[in-house]
């Protein structure tokens, strides 16, 4: 699995709420191959929807997915914007 | 006798009725990560994860690990067990539970997964982690070893939960996988389970890391986890719900589906953070004398 960190600049049409859920690793913004065209779009996973975005993040049809395969390879995060910490490295005692 | 050391089948469990969530396969990434790490050979791990999109899958697995993985579903599980040629198992289960089991189709339910392990030829030994919610109808089963009609001693099988008759606790953490900084909402007494056998502390002083010293460290810190994210999360809702407010403005001016989506965010950001106030986690341990002499490493 490759992930990417990019600028929140980079994606201006999504919203900071949106970004902050990316961020917490509750919602996935990933690449995949657009099956039709071959290049590789954005696309952002819910709790139960699928949605592709275009190059500016800008929600551009909800994914059905009898309709398309998708396959998440590359994520992608928001390096200016807050990630939560390592529970596993903090000390608790 | 170590498990690590010794004839140790080790399982990572994801059975679903439907799709898994991704967050759950991430938990078992992080798992592989933390037993390779151990010391554990990819040769004696085993996957079970369902699911239809199999590639997707073992990408999110394969951040965990460079070692090839042959993935396979949980009604494998069962019918590897029935020609079972380990001595010991150590299984981790996360996904979804309810009161009938872990969710699958049907779902597994505490005598069903019993049955499978007290079944299981060569099986001496059997610890098995249940992170999922309401792990707590798996207490209270004949776990222990008893002698069989032939006069053998059937497996000794040790069950932790990672809760009782509540809902399991699932934190935001962010951990370092082989590919990067992996965030998401992980399964917390799983992580400290797996963290403990990747670095063990010897938390009662006996000189071993035993099966007790996973369940004691694991519960501590999954306890000292929740509360200080319980208060974080108290901080913060007011801040949480001034967003929620505006983006409900914003989508009642303007109903499209940009207003709706970062609607769903700012309810999802701050109802995420309110129910962390009102979920309570108690771990528990089934058949705990043995695991005082278990050692893992």
């Amino acid at each position: 699995m490759k992930l990417h960190d990019i600028l929140s600049s980079r994606l201006p049409d999504i919203d900071d709420s949106v970004k902050e859920c990316v961020n917490m690793g509750e919602w996935l913004l990933f690449k995949s191959e657009d099956s039709t065209s071959s290049t590789a779009s954005f696309y952002l996973k819910t709790d139960s929807k699928i949605y592709k975005l275009d190059d500016r993040g800008k929600l551009l049809y909800q994914v059905e997915p009898s309709s398309e395969k998708i396959e998440i390879d590359e994520i992608f995060y928001f390096s200016d914007i807050h990630r939560p910490i390592s529970l596993s490295n903090t000390r608790l005692f | 006798m170590s498990l690590i050391g010794g004839n140790t089948k080790w399982v990572l469990f994801l059975s679903a009725a439907n799709e898994p969530e991704t967050r759950h396969i991430t938990d078992l990434a992080f798992g592989i990560l933390c037993l390779e790490k151990a010391g554990v050979s990819i040769s004696d791990i085993e996957i079970y994860v369902d699911g239809s999109d199999r590639a997707s899958i073992e990408n999110f697995l394969k951040s965990g690990t460079a070692s090839q993985l042959n993935l396979k579903e949980s009604k494998d599980f069962f019918a590897d067990q029935t020609v079972n040629k380990h001595e010991n198992i150590v299984m981790f289960v996360t996904g979804h539970g309810g009161p009938l089991g872990i969710d699958a189709a049907p779902p597994v339910t505490p005598h069903a997964l019993l049955n499978c392990l007290k079944s299981s030829p060569n099986l001496k030994h059997a610890v098995v982690y249940l992170g999922q919610c309401y792990a707590g109808v798996f207490n209270y089963i004949g776990a222990g070893s008893k002698k069989k009609d032939d006069g053998e001693a059937d497996p000794e099988i040790i069950f932790i939960g990672a809760t009782n008759l509540h809902e399991s606790l699932s934190l935001h953490t962010t951990e370092a996988f082989l590919s990067g900084p992996v965030s998401w909402h992980a399964n917390i007494f799983l992580l400290f389970s797996f963290k403990w056998l990747s670095s063990p502390v010897d938390i009662d002083g006996d000189g071993k890391f035993t099966i007790m010293d996973s369940y004691k460290f694991a519960g501590v810190c999954s306890n000292g986890a929740n509360k200080n994210m319980k208060t974080n999360a108290l901080i913060g809702s007011s801040d949480l719900q001034a967003k929620f407010v505006a983006a409900k403005q914003a989508f009642d001016a303007n109903q499209n589906p940009s207003t709706d989506l970062a609607l769903q965010a700012a309810h999802k950001n701050y109802s995420m953070s309110a129910s962390l106030l009102y979920v309570h986690q108690e771990c528990w341990i089934l058949n705990a004398i043995p695991s005082q002499r278990i050692e893992a490493i």
